[in-house]
């Protein structure tokens, strides 16, 4: 049995140290893998309402499902699933993931390494797989994924650049796809360079080691469990992985294979402190605890960790900026973070570049991070719900109507502004269109060039 | 712009070429394949830069590009200030084979246009040798909207070595009669390239490039 580990654990100090080899996650006796769970895993951030998918910014290599002359939606664009309704959409670097109501999972988008879970045309490097598995389909419209027939109903999804991943009710994380490193392709698991279908990563044993949660980083994955472990895999160059140091020398399997990921005892925290919620950012991971604390650690050139140093972090560190804030949830971009309030408000911290943060306090015409969080401004009185960051982009949820709000970087037209592809400094509301009017929006997600939107008839 | 122990030939025009693109495509193995630029490069390691100087010999006479590579600080974006301050002309590269490294080429090319406003710039594809890649030249719509060049090249097999550099030249020099006139030393190819299938590839982006853009209704709500 893997050691219980909430944060912070006793006597954890003595084995936390993030460069010693991580333990790795008991390997599963195949028979007990088999055997259902009585509980369905279940986390406040499985959603559940169905709604209708919209897609909206730079979309040439097929990521809005609707074929391959639709390269550019300049206004929300509905990208129906197959007379289906949506309950989650991963809008992910350069694919989309949707998780139907049925628990069907379909993707769409560049599948040079196998992101999309499923045989498409023109692959080269898997010819063979593909005359046993039958025809290939399309890149660029929706498509369903098989799973192996064990897994259970899928309840969530996410995916990074070249990777994807699905949680079942189990708790047992399937993923495809591989993780890329400094040079091209790093691996997908010891031994595999690429998976082209889902395949079983991380599979419980018992129901302290369901996995509740799943989110990915641009290269990485982490795993929440019924016990408040955190699970990391991937490529962990930047410490991404929170438990492989700066030393290089760390070998292929330690970075691939899912293990827990060690907290030391910290001050101020107490040690029945238990983690509630993950966030993987491109190259950061953040974690909240239910008492309000949030340690993060991986990339943070830009102060986007929230720490002044502006030095990578390869360990869980207590963010110290975001103390007494009481953190819910953060939604971290490549270079920058979102975090929303209990009580609703969103602040933002790190590079400021083409307007990012959404701050009138920062210029956005500087390149250097700011590591103080501090309030988005112009949606003041407005509940945040909900929120997501891109490369150099923003998004949130917010007020009564669930409007969605979108500001940054405007080049890929992300912003849902027509021709205009300016940057917005400040959050700008998303304008209704005739295919996008009164709409309540269930989910904003913003992809490497492009958006996700779910999104509901207002009643 | 050169490095301190660098320094043009008198009366060689030199410029300063900032390579960019994400990590592992091929930046490196391109600007290496320029023998004497391999030969004479210097390590700057405070900004983490090699320096290589790429001559050519054009029917106007002799120029530089002063190419600056990064050391691999890249990876994850946001190169500073520092490396591209002083650029004149630019290339951007990805990888055909990996669309992943596309997905950055619009903020690598506003990084860049940040700092060195209105500077020459090449969108280069890169392993154009590897066969059945996923790039179809019409998804390649970035450099139109931005008005950029695009070339596919192989820098393995020096397929269109030139082709970017001459661009920035005939930019530079103000000059669209430029030519080269002397074969510059490159490494051996360590692959060959299928010619008949690229020049397929390359009709395909002509025939794209005269298209027009698709050019989306604008729905907004009256």
């Amino acid at each position: 049995m893997p050691k219980k580990r909430a944060v912070p654990v006793d006597n954890a100090a003595a084995e936390s140290d993030a460069e010693q080899p991580a333990k790795r996650v008991r390997k599963t006796a195949a028979a007990d893998s088999t055997k259902p769970f009585p509980q369905p895993v279940s986390h406040p951030s499985h959603l559940k309402v169905p709604g209708d998918v919209f897609m909206l910014g730079t979309g040439d290599c097929g990521q809005f499902g609707l074929g391959e002359d639709v390269t550019e939606a300049l206004r929300p664009n509905p990208s129906p699933l197959p007379g289906k309704k949506a309950i989650q959409i991963a809008a992910c670097g350069m694919h989309s993931i949707a998780l139907v109501e049925d628990g069907s999972v379909w993707t769409t988008g560049v599948n040079d390494e196998g992101a999309l879970g499923r045989f498409t045309d023109g692959q080269a490097w898997e010819k063979a797989d593909v005359s046993k598995q039958g025809s290939a389909g399309d890149q660029s419209t929706w498509a369903r994924v098989s799973f192996p027939s064990a897994a259970g109903r899928i309840v969530q999804v996410s995916g990074g650049d070249s990777h994807s991943a699905a949680l079942d009710e189990h708790g047992t994380v399937f993923a495809w796809g591989t993780f890329r490193g400094d040079s091209g392709v790093f691996g997908f698991a010891p031994g595999t360079r690429i998976a082209l279908l889902p395949t079983a990563v991380v599979q419980p044993t018992c129901a302290d080691e369901q996995v509740v949660r799943v989110v990915s980083g641009t290269d990485h994955i982490l795993a929440l469990t019924n016990d408040g472990s955190v699970l990391s895999w991937g490529s962990g160059l930047v410490g991404q992985l929170g438990r492989v140091g700066s030393r290089m020398q760390h070998p292929e399997e330690t970075q691939l294979t899912p293990a827990a990921v060690p907290f030391k005892r910290t001050r101020g925290v107490k040690a029945s402190s238990k983690i509630v919620d993950i966030a993987a950012g491109p190259y950061t991971c953040f974690v909240c605890t239910d008492d309000g604390h949030v340690f993060a650690w991986g990339l943070n050139n830009y102060g986007q960790l929230g720490f002044a140093s502006k030095a990578p972090a390869y360990a869980p560190q207590l963010v110290k900026s975001l103390e007494g804030k009481k953190i819910l949830e953060v939604g971290p971009g490549d270079h920058h973070t979102l975090a929303r309030t209990q009580d609703g408000q969103l602040l933002s911290f790190g590079r400021p570049t083409y307007g990012r943060l959404g701050r009138k306090d920062v210029d956005p015409a500087s390149d250097d991070g700011c590591s103080v969080p501090a309030s988005v401004d112009g949606l003041e009185g407005q509940h945040v719900h909900h929120m997501s960051a891109g490369s150099a982009v923003s998004s949130c949820i917010a007020g009564d109507n669930q409007d969605a709000y979108l500001w940054g970087f405007g080049d890929s037209s992300q912003l849902g502004k027509g021709d205009d592809d300016s940057d917005e400094l400040v959050p700008l509301k998303l304008k209704e269109t005739k295919r996008f009017s009164n709409r309540k929006v269930l989910q904003v997600e913003m992809g490497g060039q492009h958006v996700g939107l779910l999104a509901v008839i207002r009643s | 712009m050169a490095l301190p122990g660098q320094s043009a030939p008198d009366g060689v025009p030199s410029f300063k070429l900032v390579l960019v693109g994400d990590g592992g495509t091929g930046k490196t193995t391109f600007v290496k394949r320029h023998l004497t630029g391999e030969f004479e490069k210097k390590y700057e390691p405070t900004i983490g830069v090699e320096v290589h100087p790429l001559d050519f010999t054009t029917n106007r006479g002799k120029l530089r590009f002063y190419c600056w590579d990064t050391a691999g600080q890249e990876k994850f974006g946001g190169l500073r200030d520092g490396y591209y301050i002083h650029g004149q002309c630019a290339i951007i590269m990805f990888d055909v084979t990996s669309r992943l490294t596309y997905k950055n080429v619009p903020t690598w090319h506003r990084d860049l246009c940040r700092v060195c406003e209105n500077i020459p710039i090449v969108l280069c594809g890169n392993k154009v040798d590897v066969k059945n890649r996923q790039v179809k030249p019409k998804q390649v719509t970035f450099h139109r909207k931005k008005n950029l060049q695009y070339n596919e090249i192989s820098a393995k097999s020096n397929y269109n070595y030139e082709k970017p550099f001459l661009y920035l030249a005939r930019r530079l020099v103000g000059d669209q009669n430029l030519h080269f006139v002397e074969q510059v030393a490159l490494a051996p190819p360590e692959v060959q390239i299928d010619l008949q299938q690229q020049a397929a590839y390359e009709n395909q982006l002509k025939e794209a490039a005269a298209a027009p853009l698709p050019d989306e209704d604008d729905d907004i709500a009256e």
